[in-house]
């Protein structure tokens, strides 16, 4: 064809023209400057067609030229002239790729549904998480200033300090602003309040000094703070506690009763506390009306103390003073403290996530969230990539009609942007629907509410936002970057370029899947190893029932006796805690550091609880060195006459043998010398978080808690009839609120086993969802391939043959997401498990059952798709298109 | 031919010499400039039509079509008063860089 340099430039000026960075006046500009270089290069010898290249050589390439246009161009918009204009423009560009992605989307239906309802789910787990997240990080925020107030510990674990301590740091420490003791009775052994005929056994019967006030944030609802419980006989309500005993009255000035005929004026009522605080109790009566109030002692460790430090970051500070007044012991209030005794300050703050070990959760779950958005993206990826040659040819007409790259990216960016926003839409409306189900599993307290916080609306838009772009990022861009020519041709196999990068994908979601699964394996057998570990006592088929009052305590001898005549009761026993929950600390000293009490630097910290002779009988516990307690019933504890049995970790501690422990002296603190009778082996007396520490059991009525019945069958309503006729008749008045010591003692292991069960649901969602990509992923692939299979299976191969086929691919993917997935899982569970005190080992049959689980998972998803490729009738997929 | 950043910063004040000594079109800039560095300004069309636009936002140029004898009418463009002044600027401070550079070039000086 002959060059016709009309033609030529015409041409050229209609490309310009589609350009929205030209104007007319520009390119008139434009087609003058090359019409003078022509002119140039043919007076100079070139021919028409070799100075017109030149001409455009010189001319730039149209990229440069056209960026430096509309920078041009932009400058002027900005200068005011045609903002509105290119507003305009824009917004109805947006429409534009609106309606066209609605219209893509409408007539995908299904893969539409399979993308939406994965990126919902995904969403709606993550912001479950979230909310999990979010509400662990809350705890103990409630208080102002939530940072300046710290706990004070014995040691690296025991909460309860002695009464002396509080005191003490007050007046030695100017950094500390407040102080303020918490004496937490009903923990130990509820309390039986009673107001007229109202009465409960209350375990959130608490003490408090008057300090209280300054130290934690309270929301007064009746009746002043100041001065609340400053009188003997006064007691602050919470708003449920209220309701409880006084309805709709107002509790102001009224007075409730406790079980020895104690009275307290309620002088304040106080919103509940928030399920974020790490402490629950429902009433706090003053620290002055306790005996303890009025002797400050080192000796025996019952209650929290609790400190507001003038700065935070004064903390190392006031926990070097600490240490140096242990070390000194220099003044009076100072000098009995034992030598062993050491004091850790804790914020409060820190609490639950470092001390109760809440942070691993957070991480763990904060991992599962992004795990899961990941995989929903990835899925979202996937299936548009694998649509791409469908939508080749549009990408290409689109091009040809004047598209630029960068304008089909947006188009494909509007897509995933859209479908994640109705994907958010349809999250929200599902955790609306579902909070309760997930407070139900998780045993958490929280409320979704949109707009409840400021930042939640920017935070949601902000994700969409993130995961369209994650999601759609591949897609845009490899899309965008057909050439038309290629895509028009047909020649370019334009799904296969992408085809690496797909199996990488589902590699990815394979590994995440097999990590999943494998974690959620081996929480599943850790939380049950703790469960189902030995725990030194028989926790089966014991009654507990609280004596814990001034007028049932010193008759606990014709109670036991009134019950052990009981057939279905096997033995009945006293104590002062129930296993589970046995916190109560004394200073101990033994013969070779001298068993006075003025002495009392070398005491060793023990947890000391006081029982009657059978509590070995009826907790099973093993005496593996001397004997029991001796069966008197008449015997009486006084100084000198104690008689003691301690665990196999006190006479450890003490490089004692179990043998010649037996026969030594000891005295925990307040006068309390005697013998050790008998050795027993450990049980675990507090959570299987905690590590068994030293203990000791010793005989003493007064101090009496709970009464335990071993009976023959703890579900039969034959017993406790029984037991609840006796109760009756020997505490008369008194509530018939029985226990059991399986369910108290599994009740600390509740938050665990939600956990485990929010563990669960979360790996299982993750798995669907990624099952669910692959579905969509297998379908296309079966839709592409359908004429090689029709022309395999018209050459004879059969059935069974085009389903291995089918499915090869996929198993070496699976197996590849295996090897990758091993090693990462067993690192990061092993990591975990090493939080516990008492832990399982990695198994390696959890990898080989996560691994077959997975590839199983991944075959069924696919084969029903693989089933119908491979038994279609040839002839059929052979005259498709 | 000269670094891109010198090309960059020398344009303005090229454009505007050329354009105080009489109106012009595009190309013709473009031809002058070629020719008076003997080759070494090679501007492309691409850098200098952005730039008369952004001269004439800020005032320094102003333009006008005037029809030719031969082909399609040319946009001329002239220098303005406020496109002199800066000019003067200009090339007061391409006379102070070039006579620093002359000085530590040239013979050595005993100095002080």
């Amino acid at each position: 064809m002959m060059f016709n340099l009309e033609t030529a430039i015409s041409t050229w000026k209609r490309s310009l023209e589609l350009n929205r960075s030209f104007r007319k006046d520009d390119i008139e500009e434009l087609e003058r400057h090359i019409r003078d270089v022509v002119q140039f290069g043919i007076s100079n010898g070139q021919s028409e067609e070799e100075a017109y290249r030149s001409a455009l050589t010189q001319m730039g390439d149209l990229i440069g030229l056209e960026t430096e246009y509309r920078k041009v161009y932009w400058e002027k918009v900005f200068l005011g002239k045609r903002f509105l204009q290119e507003i305009t423009w824009e917004l109805q560009m947006f429409s534009n790729y609106v309606r066209i992605a609605i219209r893509n989307l409408w007539r995908n239906k299904g893969y539409t549904a399979i993308n939406l309802l994965g990126l919902a789910a995904g969403l709606a787990c993550v912001l479950f998480i979230g909310m999990f997240v979010q509400d662990e990080l809350q705890y103990d925020r409630h208080n102002e200033q939530a940072d300046q107030i710290v706990r004070v510990l014995l040691g690296d674990r025991q909460t309860v300090t002695p009464t002396a301590l509080g005191p003490g740091l007050g007046r030695e420490i100017p950094e500390i602003t407040s102080w303020t003791r918490i004496y937490p009775l009903g923990m130990y052994t509820p309390v039986a309040v009673r107001r007229g005929d109202t009465s409960f056994q209350e375990s959130g019967f608490f003490y408090a000094d008057s300090s209280v006030f300054n130290v934690f944030t309270f929301e007064p609802l009746l009746g002043e703070m100041k001065g609340a419980l400053v009188r003997p006989g006064t007691i602050m309500l919470t708003e449920s506690a209220a309701t409880k005993y006084f309805g709709s009255d107002n509790p102001i000035g009224q007075v409730i009763e406790t079980g020895g005929g104690n009275e307290f004026e309620v002088t304040l009522v106080v919103k509940d506390l928030p399920s974020t605080s790490h402490i629950h109790f429902d009433m706090l009566a003053s620290f002055v009306s306790t005996s303890w109030a009025s002797r400050e002692e080192w000796g025996s460790s019952n209650f929290y103390t609790y400190l507001r430090l003038n700065d935070s970051k004064n903390l190392p500070t006031v926990q070097n003073k600490i240490d140096d007044l242990v070390a000194q012991a220099k003044t009076a209030a100072w000098s009995s403290i034992p030598a062993t005794f050491q004091f850790k300050l804790q914020r409060v703050t820190d609490i639950r996530l470092i001390f109760e070990g809440r942070r691993v959760y957070v991480y763990m779950f904060s991992a599962i969230g992004l795990l899961i958005l990941l995989v929903a993206c990835a899925n979202y990826t996937n299936l548009a990539t694998a649509r791409a040659m469908r939508r080749a040819r549009e990408v290409g007409i689109r091009k040809i009609s004047g598209a630029h790259r960068f304008q089909l990216a947006r188009q494909f960016f509007g897509e995933s942007l859209l479908l994640v926003a109705v994907a958010m839409i349809v999250a929200l409306v599902l955790v609306y629907a579902l909070v309760p189900s997930f407070n139900a599993i998780s045993g958490k307290d929280v409320s979704f509410s949109l707009f409840s916080d400021w930042s939640t609306v920017p935070a949601l838009l902000g994700v969409c936002l993130l995961i369209g772009f994650v999601a759609g990022a591949y897609p845009a861009l490899v899309l965008s970057s057909f050439q038309p020519v290629e895509v028009l041709k047909g020649s370019s196999r334009t799904g296969s370029g992408s085809f690496g990068f797909r199996r990488a994908l589902v590699v990815f979601q394979f590994s995440v899947t097999v990590f999943l699964l494998v974690g959620m394996l081996t929480v599943q057998f850790q939380l049950d190893h703790i469960q189902k570990r030995s725990l030194g006592f028989e926790k089966d088929n014991v009654v507990v029932l609280s004596i814990a009052d001034r007028e049932l305590r010193p008759s606990y001898q014709t109670i036991k006796d009134a019950f052990s005549v009981l057939g279905s009761v096997q033995s009945v026993s006293a104590i002062h805690s129930i296993p589970g929950y046995q916190l109560s600390g004394y200073g101990m000293k033994t013969e070779e550091t001298g068993l006075t009490i003025e002495s009392a630097e070398d005491a060793v910290s023990v947890s000391g609880i006081p029982t009657d002779q059978d509590v070995v009988e009826t907790l099973g516990l093993q005496i593996i060195a001397g004997s029991d307690f001796p069966k008197t019933p008449e015997y009486v504890p006084e100084n000198g006459t104690y008689q003691y049995l301690v665990n196999h970790q006190l006479v450890r501690e003490l490089s004692w043998e179990p043998e010649n422990a037996v026969g030594r002296k000891i005295n925990l603190m307040g006068n309390r010398i005697g013998e050790i009778v008998g050795v027993y082996e450990d049980y675990h007396y507090q959570s299987l978080h905690q590590e068994i520490e030293a203990q000791a059991l010793f005989i003493e009525p007064s101090q009496f808690g709970f009464i335990m019945l071993k009976v023959s069958d703890e579900k039969s309503q034959a017993v406790l009839a029984e037991i609840e006729e006796v109760w009756t008749r020997v505490a008369p008045g008194r509530p018939f609120e029985y226990r059991f010591l399986d369910a108290e003692f599994d009740a600390l292991y509740r938050s665990d086993k939600q956990i485990g069960s929010v563990v669960l649901t979360f790996s299982i969602l993750a798995v669907l969802i990624a099952c669910l990509g692959l579905l969509g992923l297998a379908s296309y692939s079966a839709e592409q391939r359908t004429k090689e299979i029709g022309i395999r299976k018209a050459l004879g191969a059969s059935v069974r043959e085009i389903f291995v086929l089918m499915i090869s691919e996929l198993t070496r993917l699976v197996l590849v997401a295996i090897v990758i997935a091993v090693p990462i899982s067993w690192i990061v569970m092993n990591g975990w498990l090493n939080n516990f005190a008492y832990r399982i080992e990695m198994q390696w049959w959890i990898f080989g059952v996560a691994g077959i689980l997975a590839l199983l998972l991944a075959i069924t998803t696919v084969s029903y798709q693989s089933i119908k490729a491979a038994t279609s009738d040839p002839m059929k997929s052979l005259r498709h298109e | 031919m000269f670094s891109k950043q010198l090309i960059a910063a020398s344009l303005q004040p090229i454009v505007l010499s050329i354009l105080s000594r009489g109106e012009a079109y595009g190309y013709e800039i473009m031809q002058r400039a070629l020719d008076l560095s003997e080759g070494k300004l090679i501007w492309t069309a691409g850098t200098l039509y952005p730039l008369m636009h952004r001269l004439e936002a800020k005032g320094l140029i102003s333009s006008i079509w005037r029809p030719s004898e031969s082909g399609p009418r040319r946009k001329y463009y002239r220098i303005t008063v406020k496109g002199a002044s800066v000019l003067e600027t200009d090339k007061s401070e391409w006379i102070g860089v070039h006579s620093i550079l002359m000085k530590l070039w040239g013979p050595e000086l005993a100095i002080g």
